[in-house]
């Protein structure tokens, strides 16, 4: 209820902060009859929800760059210019993703060997490749545990 | 749960009003999710960072070769 409020009145009527207001203080009359609370207590509520909401944007960075070793009268030019460059957290974005709930029902936690019915190999998802068997059965093998561990 | 990190750059041609701009991005992936997912445009693949490409002219390269 709080998400698709605040899909309306902030994305689609682009409610103004009184209007919103208005809107959230009729609802609050209506469910104090029963004891209840509206989504929002207020616009600022709603604009503070929407705001600590983790899925979606990764903030960009940047830091500069620039050539560190010994410069001479005829170094070329890409040794003494700055360059920029913008970034965001990999971290964050892997989060993000693996937060991702459209992903459910398409998403493989380990990897798989599918075969078809004649017993021959189906290739599909990255996780029924060799790459990625292989390189989880190693790091396993360097992590001295029992395979029975990736079915976490 | 093992989740493989797919880690691409490649060159972003970027149409402006000014002309026309040259990104080198570095895009994310992750491993888990199914090869339709990832294709169908719908957040499984993240651009992570928009590297910085010098830019010289010929004779500069020939100085540095030899």
């Amino acid at each position: 209820m709080q998400f698709r409020l605040a899909d309306f009145a902030f994305r689609q009527a682009e409610l103004s902060g009184h209007d919103c207001n208005e809107l959230l203080e009729i609802w609050a009359l209506d469910k104090m009859q029963h004891d209840e609370l509206a989504p929002f207590t207020s616009y600022e509520h709603m604009h503070a929800v929407i705001d600590s909401t983790k899925h979606g944007d990764v903030p960009w960075k940047s830091f500069k760059i620039s050539w560190a070793g010994e410069l001479t009268a005829d170094s070329p030019t890409w040794k003494r210019e700055e360059y920029e460059i913008c970034y965001r957290d990999p971290d964050a974005i892997i989060r993000n993703m693996l937060d991702n709930p459209d992903f459910k029902g398409q998403f493989d936690y380990v990897p798989y060997v599918e075969l078809d019915k004649s017993g021959k190999r189906r290739w599909n998802n990255f996780m029924s490749g060799n790459f990625s068997w292989r390189h989880c059965m190693s790091f396993l093998r360097f992590r001295a545990a029992s395979p029975f561990l990736i079915t976490n | 749960m093992y989740c493989p990190v797919i880690v691409g750059s490649d060159k972003t041609t970027v149409s402006v009003a000014t002309g026309q701009v040259e990104y080198h991005l570095v895009y994310f992936s992750i491993g888990g999710v199914h090869n339709t997912v990832r294709r169908a445009h719908r957040g499984a693949v993240a651009p992570g960072a928009f590297l910085a490409i010098p830019k010289c002219a010929y004779f500069e390269i020939h100085l540095i070769r030899y």
